[in-house]
């Protein structure tokens, strides 16, 4: 066997961990709420929290059948939902389930509809005197009754906010708050002062359906906005709510990924692909090992 | 080959690693705040954002209570005439409006429904300060109606009763103005939870104001004379002091359009004005650079008669101060730095003020809008007497003069740097400085001990001159017993033995491995040498040898050469694997070393 200097060794090792570096970096993604993202726009941090015992992907409608008594959280959706996909969540909801729905400027309007709840999400800004950071649209909201997921009176942040209408207020603004109702257009917008409802609910059948008008609650960036506002202990209720948790995949935005680390995740999420890269990296170190390459 | 099939994988290796890297270095994925500021439509980046630790409702809506709250003093004074105590108030309630416009910016809301709020607020600030100046002025005319009442002079009536209607008008439409506001300030302060008792009754109390100015009638009016073609002028109060405002106003009839009114003091033009539809004009003049005594005020339009009064402008007393302390000027000027005021009632503006010193020396000066003077008054060391005064016919002002002061100017401190152009004293000094620092340089360096070898302009240091020395002698030793690549010696051995292998094997014939291996690695250190010109290679250890050559093309093969030898050499291996192991590689480095070269 060729005797190999010591900093041939360090060489390999070096690019050993670039290689791991650079599969672990590759793996990630850009995509704004998707789980797969560690920047400050993903939601990795969120879904790092949840029990892999009681948490479950639904990618498709119909893999809702059969739950019950379970919480089905649906963030930032970005597929318009047909009506027979719409009869599927409202079965589901029918039964005694939970359907936790964060949304902002989506189409989760096409699944409500489609579902035929009273909620509509309105698509224009909240802003508010109220904020947690010095940009209006950063507000702060106050529990407007009682509710499983967050303490009464405990503020809670959202960041860039649609509003909502119909179903039983659960968060709203205060007072000092405005809607821009023609964001980014060159006319003048109307701000009108007022009380918004970004949190509601509505029962239907044995279930409810939850409607939150910011997903941005739940990326990495806003996990924690820090005392008196009470996001840790929200997101913390969601992801250890009792029963069953189910994340929607189907819709949402959550499970995007794309390029090289669509095809990692993939292999990541498959056992047969990761016993075949296991079996292949073995048989080539059998072989440089034969060949006295290392 | 094997080493060659390593270098091809880590190669590999390598650019796979770049390549993933820079596949992504446009758009990389490793996040930084400064990069990711801007966020989408869905959300703002907090990273980047400065949190606030105050909640923003609760400094608002205070600020919002207290400025609608605070209208109802404003009202209840102009009503009750403590019209002093309403232009109080009316500050406070600016200050107010000015910090509550700072929050609204800042907080972002200058483009939401607050902005009607805010504007509906200011114009009722506006409206409150013109309701006070004209409850003032209606309590003028009253006062004039009141004075002229029994004296049935048509022109003052006249005059008085077109007045009292213009100002019935004015009153009424800010009047209207005033609930236009209101209602839309009402609006949003409910929306917001603000309380609205107190603001409601400001409106109560301006409804009852105008309601009172509306009632009176202070003369009555013939439409008839409404038609003849005159001018008339009041002016009231008709005696005024220092500052003091007077209300100058008037009537042309027939009404019609808008006409040019020459407004003349003493005979020179004072200002022009312009009627308004219905003929009325009407203006303020202050009391401040004009003689005392009696002036006449004319107001003239178009061939109508002009319209006169008379004007009596009594003195106001005076009073000046001064303060006064010692100092100096450009470092060496001595004097005093002088102070003061000129009142009349009211700060005396612009007014020239003379400073007399030991009873016969003077200094001009003017105050300034605040009735202020600051002057500096050269002195010469000693003690002096100052006193300001101020004397001017131009003013209705009486003469007045400040306290005499009493002052010892000490004697300026002595200066080492001489007076005048500063720069050039300054470099003076600078110049003493670098020549004194030359000199002790210069002093120094003369005093410090030989450190040097040898003569002439290039010296050695000492401490190099024997390093150098003793690698010479290592070297000359060297080369006593082996000789060096192109020497007399190597070229005798070459025309004995003419291969490096050939002299090998006699040399381990004669002296046996080790040496046989030590002269071979001479020659090719030698060779090695030779190439990249290194006089001194044999103060090197084979390995720095080696290391000498790692760019070269036979690298390593010399490596391996040396390790082997260094086995041999040093390890006392005189084993027969090593031995032919030695051989192989002496070979091949003569071959790739010696071919290379030849």
């Amino acid at each position: 066997m060729t005797r190999i200097k010591p900093y041939t060794w360090l060489t390999i090792a070096l690019l050993l961990i670039s290689t791991l570096v650079l599969i672990t970096h590759l793996s990630t993604t850009g995509e704004e709420f998707s789980r797969y993202n560690v920047g400050w726009t993903g939601t990795s941090d969120f879904f790092s929290t949840l029990d892999r015992h009681t948490t479950t992907d639904i990618a498709s409608p119909s893999d809702l059948a059969g739950y019950k008594n379970a919480t089905l959280v649906l963030i930032a959706p970005d597929h318009a939902f047909t009506p027979a996909e719409g009869t599927l969540y409202r079965d589901f909801v029918t039964r005694g389930n939970t359907l936790l729905l964060a949304d902002d400027f989506g189409s989760g309007n096409t699944l409500l509809q489609s579902m035929s709840s009273s909620i509509v999400i309105r698509q224009g800004t909240l802003s508010s005197v109220d904020r947690a950071y010095n940009n209006a649209s950063i507000v702060v909201v106050y529990p407007a009754g009682d509710t499983r997921f967050f303490p009464a009176g405990s503020p809670i942040v959202l960041d860039t906010a649609a509003t909502l209408t119909g179903g039983v207020a659960l968060l709203k603004t205060s007072a000092f708050s405005w809607v821009e109702e023609i964001p980014g257009n060159n006319t003048r917008s109307v701000k009108v002062l007022g009380t918004y409802t970004v949190m509601a609910q509505e029962k239907i059948g044995n279930g409810s359906v939850y409607v939150l008008s910011d997903p941005s609650i739940f990326i990495n960036g806003m996990k924690d906005p820090g005392s008196p506002y009470a996001n840790h202990f929200f997101l913390g209720e969601i992801a250890h709510t009792p029963g069953q948790v189910l994340i929607d995949t189907f819709g949402s935005r959550v499970a995007r990924v794309y390029g090289i680390g669509e095809f990692i995740q993939s292999v990541r999420s498959n056992n047969e692909y990761r016993f075949m890269i296991a079996a292949l990296l073995m048989a080539g170190i059998v072989i440089a090992w034969k060949r006295r390459l290392i | 080959m094997r080493f060659l099939t390593l270098s091809a994988l880590l190669l590999l290796l390598v650019c796979i690693a770049l390549g993933g890297l820079l596949a992504f270095a446009t758009n990389p994925l490793l996040y930084s705040v400064e990069k990711d500021q801007a966020g989408s439509v869905f959300h703002k980046n907090p990273e980047v954002l400065r949190q606030l630790a105050i909640n923003s409702t609760t400094d608002i809506a205070p600020l919002m209570q207290d400025i609608i709250d605070d209208q109802q003093s404003v009202a209840v004074n102009i009503r009750s005439r403590d019209l002093e105590a309403a232009r109080r108030d009316l500050s406070e309630y600016t200050v107010r409006y000015g910090s509550l416009k700072i929050t609204v910016v800042n907080l972002d809301m200058n483009d939401a429904e607050i902005q009607s709020f805010m504007a509906s607020l200011q114009d009722q600030g506006d409206i409150l300060e013109a309701l006070r100046t004209n409850t003032s002025a209606f309590d003028a005319l009253k006062k004039i109606a009141e004075r002229v009442g029994s004296q049935n002079n048509t022109d003052i009536q006249f005059s008085v009763a077109g007045q009292e209607a213009a100002l019935k008008d004015t009153i009424q439409t800010l009047n209207s103005r005033y609930l236009g506001s209101h209602e839309n300030i009402m609006n949003v302060s409910k929306k917001l939870g603000l309380d609205t008792g107190k603001y409601q009754l400001t409106l109560a109390e301006v409804q009852k104001l105008v309601a009172e100015i509306q009632a009176s009638q202070l003369v009555p009016t013939d439409p008839a004379s409404l038609q003849e073609s005159r001018i008339t002028l009041l002016a009231e109060p008709e005696e005024a002091g220092y500052r003091d405002s007077v209300q100058i106003f008037g009537l042309v009839t027939p009404a019609g359009g808008t006409k040019e009114i020459q407004l003349h003091l003493d005979g020179s033009t004072l200002m022009t004005l312009s009627t308004d539809p219905k003929g009325y004009y009407s203006t303020i003049f202050t009391v401040e650079r004009i003689r005392s005594g009696l002036h006449t005020v004319s107001a003239a339009t178009g061939n109508l008669t002009p319209a006169e009064r008379i004007l009596n402008v009594t003195k106001t007393a005076s009073v000046t101060t001064l303060t006064a302390k010692p100092g100096l000027t450009n470092a060496s000027v001595t004097g005093a730095f002088c102070n003061g005021t000129v009142m009349a009632n009211h700060p005396v503006r612009n007014v020239p003020l003379t400073i007399l010193f030991d009873g016969q020396g003077i200094l001009n000066t003017t105050t300034d809008g605040e009735g202020k003077y600051k002057v500096f008054l050269p002195l010469s060391p000693g003690r002096h007497t100052l006193k300001a005064q101020f004397s001017s016919d131009d003013y209705p002002l009486f003469p007045s003069q400040s306290n005499e002061v009493a002052l010892q100017i000490p004697s300026p401190p002595i200066s080492f740097i001489p007076s005048g152009n500063p720069f050039l004293a300054y470099g003076a000094v600078a110049l003493v400085l670098l020549g004194a620092g030359t000199a002790i340089i210069v002093f120094v360096r003369r005093r410090k001990p030989a450190l040097h070898t040898g003569t002439g302009l290039q010296k050695e240091p000492v401490e190099a001159v024997r390093i150098r020395e003793e690698l010479e002698l290592i070297i000359r030793e060297a080369e006593r017993e082996f000789p060096p690549a192109g020497s007399a010696q190597e070229a005798a051995l070459y025309k004995t033995i003419n291969s490096l292998l050939g002299r090998y094997e006699a040399c381990l014939r004669a002296h046996g491995l080790s040496e046989a291996a030590r002269q071979t690695y001479l020659t090719l250190a030698g060779r090695i040498a030779s190439r990249l010109g290194l006089p001194a290679y044999r103060t090197l250890t084979p390995r720095e040898m080696s290391e000498t050559c790692t760019d070269e093309s036979y690298a390593g093969i010399f490596d391996r050469f040396v390790r082997i030898y260094e086995k041999i050499r040093y390890g006392e291996s005189t084993s027969e694997q090593d031995r032919k192991g030695f051989e192989v590689e002496l070979q091949e480095a003569d071959s790739k070393v010696g071919g290379d070269k030849d």
